[in-house]
């Protein structure tokens, strides 16, 4: 072979691959190895500026506005194991069928993701609570805990209603409620694998943090919780305690505040994308932003839903013939069926989601007021014609209990109060008994299978 | 006029010629090169005249004809795999050759982990696949071509989607969590073959290569073999090498190949008269809804149209959803240009191609345009560089994942009764008020049971172009004799868009009502940087000695960014600028790295005992700051017993090898964060937040297997039969496991290094030399035992799929679902045993049988994991006709139908049903499998081991028919070689397997414990392809 280029040309090659090389070995290979995640931080900076805190703030009610939790299954899910044929199950998901059938297997996704998501948005809110520290205002550390403990007290008495039997069956201190956790997780080992507190407690912590949440909380907070939101959920803590004098207070509380009042017409308090005044409590949803699951079932494909939820005709023929809100459904043009117009318009038209709404407070106050003989704030006739005169229906001059449920159960439907009324007032759904294993959320598979220290409720195996 | 005057104008021309030829000294030589063994031709053999340009191939007959200089004095001889000949020319004008094959044909060179060997120096396992046998399959991914071809390599494709995931498995499943893919390294370069997919099914980015340039895929099997890969070896490496040139003229080639295919299986529905008969039955049979129910059903379903039974036969629309979802005859056009030569000095190769491929199911095609361009130049005897440079551009139009209404096989679900496309109503109506008569109309129905995805066809466009350059350029220099320094850059590019676009006629499908349009834009940078020396050299002729020694890092970086549009003013805008709504945007940026000294040493005395030592020491970025980097060593040793004087090599037993090995490898495959306590960003109301999402583990670290191989190679009856035998058993420890946690800690699970898999197995392969002679037949069959068991999972249960599950004591992937009893007699129930279960979970009444699915346990009802797989290939030739046949089995696996419980469910829905459904119950005393059918109850629709399949399966994957056709033909063309071929794939299956395709993978539910799904998911093509090549 011709060696076409000259030596020096070589030995200068030879210098450059070898000084290369040394290069190479001299790298720094732990800062070569060292790469940050552009889009996560880390958990020791994390809540470590005030900022982050108000952050962490947002974190939790974004958990709480999953479509698992307030985005629409804590409202759905129980009002289909609640059904009995005023609606049918028309979807292919499985898991929202063995809700309505009653039949629930321990591996049902629906009543899963019910219980992890809401787990995760408590310890966001343990979070939170646990680095108030950072906020130098008091003002400001106090609204911030008043929201973390709304958010933790929602959920966990969501969980309990959910999960276990209800307070009025059998003694609640030794009926198994849910793991009550109140701190961060940091570290995850054995310590870890907790074990189910008892209703009683669960019920108490709930007290606990609405009640703190209520004295911490301003009277208004834009559209996030406010001392009226821990007063209504309050009140509904208390209704299913039957401690009525307390549940009417509470919701006197919130009624008399003057911050709230019902919309012009039954139809205007639904699909509005901004808190109307009779949202008491409302998840936030925008096109950019936000989930409804509501939407997604009870709504026709037309409307952004699939179309799942079918309203039968016994349900239709609950309302009395001038009922404004008989005519609150419409048919689904592909399929014919009828459907709620309650979750009519979805993400993209940013409806809210109301959580709690005025209405519910005069129904509560009315309710509780009849059961303890007392007329907090009103007599319960007044509330309930309140509610009447809205729905075109004419007023009473008395009511009984009966009265207000009837409306309740009218007022309230598809919005996830069926099966807490049923179970307070003992009422089977069907052939099961209100206190029946198969309304009560199986312990999720998951759950039994990452924790053996957890208890399944009875009548669901592996 | 015209006739004289050309002839006076070709006159003209040869007398400008003649003189020119005269000039020139040169005379011509011709002759034939044969095999010395057996007297065959060998075509493609190197004639070459020594130290001058000129030389030539042999032709397909084994003949050649050359021009040589009259000074020239001699001519080499060259083939590979056979020893060069020198032979003085002397005058003649005749030279025939007969090459004898180089010391056996196992001085042929595998490619190994940053070097090269002699394959009869090899300890490990590795498989090896030539360009030939890559040829001769028309496939979508190289891959695919090697299905049944490898001993120890399990490949599974997805679907018959284009451009899909592949599973592909060497040596078993040994992560849980991690990947259970190989690492693919291209001449040198480790790709990043992260999925962009933009729905649940994977793609494939190796799809994205040109197989035509690959020249050698070695599958690198044993510890001994990838622990010089080190944390990334655990699951084998595939290492590719692409087309280089040669010196000694050059060659120009062009191939055109055209396709033809349809789906290798269709499973049958019921037609519309069943179907009424059936759900009418159903309805009757239940207690939710009734008769009339499903009559009004069954009227808006069929729009009107009579749907009812006629007396004299079936409803009046009878729709064939199933054909479809089927493109029409879908073909494919492949053109294939190369070109390789060179000279003493730089040589070269370079090709192109296109392709264009339609996939079986509506909206799939996939176009590739592929260059390459490989050049090696040597400056001096010392200083040689070199290129590998491959850009491509892949066009994907993508269908839906296998669980989404838009997936075309979905449309089996739709009732038959349902018409594709509205019916005209201006007919006459019958007294029932139903329509006389289904005339179509040409708009498509969009009132059918579930979204009519028909509707894709023309109204949603979603092209994913993926543009990737894959390269390499190194330096070579040999500072002594016996070591040589190397040094590469590698890079890995890939940049994909993916455009969609939904107009308002699909909104049934993506929920919103004016459009919707998505740009997805994902770019990955993956480069290495390599530096070695590599050592050898021989002492008293007899202690050889080799080595290498370097270091390699690697860099990769994704990052991306995602908008989507809403709100189009009409249909006829299609792109993002005229959205009035921007719903949702994103963007990310990820990333890891790997730093690692790697070396291995070879010791072999006079051919007989060989000794290798790997290692390599790696760290990454991926890692705990309290475990960064590992050590991964191997050792192996072989000895050829034929070398000794008491195993004389002989006619009958001309080659044993025994070898073995021992090592320790590992598998990185986690998230790039994995070890550290994160909080992502999140959005409410408008607002910014945080929130924890990932809780910490410091201590993470790669996974590590631990193998032992012991192999044995032979050869006998004068190499009529050769092979291999080999047994392993690879024990993965410190798994890198999403451990469930208890979600009380707001978590759902950690990834931690817990539990223990064990894999071990038997490989078999035998090539043979049937006949020899002018009628030649050969054959190669291989079978692969693989036994899996996952022994500590640290008491966890990791779930997958559908039903797939690791647990401990079983078979990492089982279906675990409850156990079908068939049917009651008595009332039509479908029946489950209770398999009550002890406090241990050992099933202590495996009798009794229960009509509550509820009160029944779950127990093991499946193993996707096959009980063995393998192939038989075989080839014949006559003169210029060859004949290639490939079968490929798979014995053992199980099947569960993930759609099952709507396709198979006993009128749990309204969803059209299997034919093997009219076998229902229908009266006490029948004795059947099928339940009774209730509409909208529940009556054994359940994941049980009722949709539990055995999947085993014979194919014909491969045949091709091919003629070289004769050189006397091709004189005056100036063509060297021309040959064409018909080639048919998938041509006959064998299985009992129900639904579309025993070889399926649902994409969706895709992962490294669920597999062996099914769930609408689109069987593989039946293929026939017609193709020519021809070199100049």
């Amino acid at each position: 072979m011709i060696n076409r280029y000259p030596t020096d040309l070589t030995s200068v090659l030879r210098g450059l691959l070898l000084g290369g090389l040394g290069m190479l070995l001299l790298v720094g290979c732990d800062s070569f190895l060292s790469v940050d995640p552009k889009q996560s931080i880390d958990e020791s900076q994390a809540l470590s500026t005030p900022q982050n805190v108000r952050a962490a703030l947002v974190g939790a009610y974004d958990d709480l506005s999953s479509s698992n939790l307030y985005g629409g299954q804590y409202m759905m899910s129980p009002d289909l194991l609640a059904d009995n044929g005023d609606v049918q199950w028309d979807g292919t998901f499985a898991d929202p069928a063995e809700i309505i059938n009653k039949n629930m297997f321990s591996n049902n996704g629906f009543v899963e993701t019910q219980w992890t998501d809401a787990y995760e948005a408590i310890n966001t809110s343990n979070n939170v609570l646990s680095a108030l520290g950072q906020l130098e205002n008091q003002q400001e550390r106090e609204r911030v805990k008043g929201e973390a403990l709304f958010i933790r007290g929602a959920l966990y008495f969501e969980l309990v209603r959910l999960f276990a039997q209800p307070w009025n069956a059998g003694d609640p201190s030794s009926t198994p409620g849910v793991p009550l956790v109140l701190e961060p997780t940091r570290e995850i080992d054995e310590e870890e694998n907790v074990t189910r507190d008892n209703v009683q407690a669960v019920y108490d912590q709930v007290e606990d943090d609405l009640t703190t949440a209520r004295d911490s909380l301003p009277a208004t907070n834009e559209e996030f919780a406010d001392t009226y939101a821990a007063s209504a959920l309050l009140s509904r803590v208390y209704l299913m305690q039957g401690r009525y004098e307390e549940a009417a207070t509470a919701a006197n509380r919130v009624i008399q505040s003057g911050e709230y009042a019902l919309a012009e017409t039954f139809a205007g308090a639904f699909n509005n994308n901004e808190d109307i005044p009779e949202y008491i409590f409302a998840i936030q949803v925008t096109p950019q932003d936000g989930v409804n699951d509501l939407n997604l079932f009870y709504a026709a494909e037309a409307d952004g839903g699939r179309g799942d939820i079918n309203i039968q005709e016994q349900h239709l023929n609950r309302y009395a013939a001038d009922d404004a809100r008989a005519d609150f459904f419409y048919e689904d043009p592909s399929t014919g069926d009828i459907r709620t117009q309650k979750w009519q318009d979805d993400e993209a038209d940013g409806a809210n989601i109301p959580i709690i709404r005025l209405a519910e407070m005069y129904l509560t106050r009315a309710e509780a007021n009849l059961r303890a003989g007392t007329s907090i704030g009103a007599d319960p006739v007044d509330d309930v014609n309140e509610i009447r005169e809205r729905a075109d229906l004419p007023t009473l001059r008395s009511v009984r209990v009966e009265n207000v449920l009837r409306q309740r159960r009218l007022e309230l439907v598809f919005e996830g109060n069926l099966l807490h009324d049923l179970k307070r007032t003992e009422q089977s759904v069907g052939a099961l008994p209100y206190d029946a294993e198969e309304l009560v959320y199986p312990i999720p598979q998951r759950e039994i299978d990452a924790n053996p220290e957890i208890q399944q409720n009875p009548g669901y195996g592996s | 006029m015209r006739a004289p005057l050309q002839k006076l104008a070709w006159g003209f021309l040869l007398g400008l010629l003649l003189p020119s030829l005269a000039w020139a000294q040169e005379q011509t030589i011709r002759g034939t090169v044969t095999d010395a063994a057996t007297g065959e031709p060998l075509p493609g053999a190197t004639v070459q005249v020594e130290n001058m340009q000129q030389g030539t191939a042999t032709r397909s007959d084994g003949t050649y004809e050359l021009s040589v200089p009259d000074d020239a004095e001699t001519l080499l001889f060259s083939f590979v795999g056979y020893a060069a000949q020198e032979i003085p020319i002397g005058g003649r004008s005749v030279i025939d050759v007969a090459l004898s094959p180089a010391q056996q044909a196992l001085d042929e060179v595998v490619v190994v982990g940053f070097g090269e060997q002699r394959q009869q120096d090899v300890t490990g396992s590795i498989s090896q696949v030539s360009a030939d046998d890559l040829d001769s399959a028309p496939v979508n991914s190289f891959e695919e071509a090697l299905q049944g071809r490898l001993p120890g390599v399990q490949i599974t494709n997805s679907s018959g989607k284009l451009g899909q995931g592949i599973r592909v498995r060497i040596r078993g499943n040994s992560s849980v969590t991690g990947d259970n893919q190989p690492l693919y390294v291209i001449d040198g370069v480790p790709l990043d073959n992260q999925n962009l997919s933009t729905n649940d099914g994977a793609t494939n980015p190796l799809a994205q290569l040109n197989a035509g340039d690959i020249e050698s895929i070695e599958v690198l099997k044993d510890a001994s073999a990838t622990s010089i890969y080190g944390a990334r070896g655990s699951n084998g490496v595939v290492l590719i090498s692409t087309k280089t040139g040669a010196s000694g003229g050059s060659q120009f080639s062009f191939s055109m190949e055209r396709s033809w295919s349809g789906p290798t299986n269709k499973p049958e529905f019921l037609d519309a008269e069943e179907y009424v008969n059936y759900y009418l039955e159903a309805a009757r049979n239940s207690s939710i809804v009734g008769e009339s129910f499903v009559r009004g059903q069954f009227e808006s379903l069929s729009r009107g149209v009579d749907w009812r039974p006629a007396a004299d036969g079936t409803p009046l629309i009878d729709e064939n959803w199933q054909d479809r979802a089927f493109q029409d005859d879908p073909t494919s056009l492949e053109v294939n240009l190369s070109a390789r030569g060179g000279d003493e000095n730089t040589t070269f190769y370079i090709s192109g191609l296109y392709s264009q491929q339609e996939g079986l199911l509506n909206n799939d095609t996939y176009d590739k345009i592929s260059g390459r361009v490989n050049v090696d130049h040597s400056f001096t005897d010392q200083f040689r560089v070199g290129t590998r440079l491959n850009i491509n551009r892949v066009l994907n139009t993508r269908v839906s994942d296998d669980n989404s209404f838009a997936t075309p096989i979905q449309l089996v679900a739709q009732a038959p009764i349902s018409p594709a496309y509205v019916p005209n109503t201006d007919v006459e109506t019958n007294q029932a008020g139903f329509f006389t008569e289904y005339q179509p109309t040409e708009e498509l129905n969009n009132q059918t049971l579930y979204f009519n995805n028909l509707l894709y066809n023309d109204n949603v466009r979603w092209n994913e172009i993926t543009y990737r350059t894959v390269g390499s350029a190194f330096l070579e220099y040999d500072l002594l004799s016996s070591l040589t320094l190397r040094s590469e850059f590698g890079l890995d590019l890939r940049t994909q868009n993916s455009d969609q676009y939904f107009n308002s006629k699909v909104f049934q499908n993506i929920g919103t009502s004016q459009g919707l349009g998505v740009q997805t834009w994902d770019r990955i940078v993956n480069y290495n940087s390599d530096t070695y020396l590599e050592y050898s050299d021989t002492f008293q002729d007899v202690h050889s000695l080799s080595g290498t020694a370097g270091l390699q890092l690697q860099s990769s970086t994704t990052n991306g960014a995602d908008v989507t549009g809403e709100v189009f003013p009409n249909d006829d805008f299609t792109q993002l600028n005229s959205a009035a709504e921007f719903s949702d945007a994103g963007g990310f940026e990820t990333g890891y790295r790997f730093l690692a000294f790697f070396g291995r040493a070879n010791y072999q005395y006079d051919d007989r005992y060989l000794l290798e030592l790997s290692t390599r020491y790696e760290g990454s970025s991926r890692f705990g700051d309290d475990s960064r980097y590992g050590f991964f060593p191997s050792v192996s040793a072989g000895w050829v017993l034929t070398e000794e004087s008491f195993i004389p090599s002989t006619d009958v037993l001309s080659y044993l090898k025994l070898r073995t090995s021992y090592g320790i490898t590992g598998n990185a495959s986690i998230s790039n964060f994995a070890p550290r306590g994160l909080f992502n960003a999140s959005s409410y109301a408008g607002r910014s937040g945080i929130n924890p999402s990932q809780t910490p583990n410091p201590l993470l670290q790669w996974e590590q297997t631990e193998e032992v191989n012991v192999g044995l190679d032979y050869d006998l009856f004068d190499r009529r039969i050769s092979g291999s035998v080999e047994y392993y058993r690879k024990t993965t420890e410190d798994l890198l496991l999403d451990v469930n946690v208890p979600s009380t800690t707001g978590f759902l699970e950690q990834t931690r290094n817990v539990g223990r898999v064990r894999n071990w197995g038997m490989e078999f392969l035998v090539e043979t030399r049937n006949l020899t002679g002018d009628f030649n037949w050969s054959s190669s069959f291989n079978i692969s035992f693989n036994r899996n068991e996952a022994l500590d999972l640290n008491d966890q249960v990791i779930t997958g799929g559908f039903i797939n599950q690791a647990r401990e004591g079983e078979p990492l992937g089982v279906f675990y679902g409850l156990e079908y009893a068939g049917v009651d007699p008595q009332d039509g129930d479908a029946l489950f045993y209770v398999n009550e279960k002890n406090e241990a979970g050992e099933v202590i009444d495996p009798e009794t049988t229960t009509d509550a699915p509820g009160q029944a346990n779950r127990v093991v009802i499946g193993d996707p994991n096959p009980d063995f797989v393998g192939g038989l290939g075989n080839t014949f030739e006559y003169k210029g006709v060859q004949l290639r046949t490939l079968f490929n089995f798979d014995y053992g696996s199980e099947i569960f139908g993930g759609g099952d419980e709507f396709k198979a469910a006993n009128g749990r829905f309204l969803d059209n049903q299997h034919i093997s459904q009219l076998d229902a119950w229908e009266e006490p005393g029948d004795q059947t499998d099928v339940p009774e059918p209730r509409l909208f109850e529940n009556n054994g629709g359940q994941e049980s081991s009722r949709y539990v399949y055995d999947g085993s399966y014979l194919r014909l994957k491969n045949v091709t028919l091919s003629y070289e056709l004769p050189a006397p033909l091709l004189q005056g063309l100036s063509v060297s070689n021309a040959r064409i071929y018909v080639t048919g794939t998938n041509l006959l299956t064998f299985t009992d397997y129900r639904w579309w395709d025993p070889e399926v993978n649902a994409d969706f539910a895709a992962g490294s414990v669920g597999f062996g799904n099914e769930f609408y998911t689109a069987p593989q093509a039946r293929k026939v392809t017609g193709g020519i090549e021809v070199s100049f």
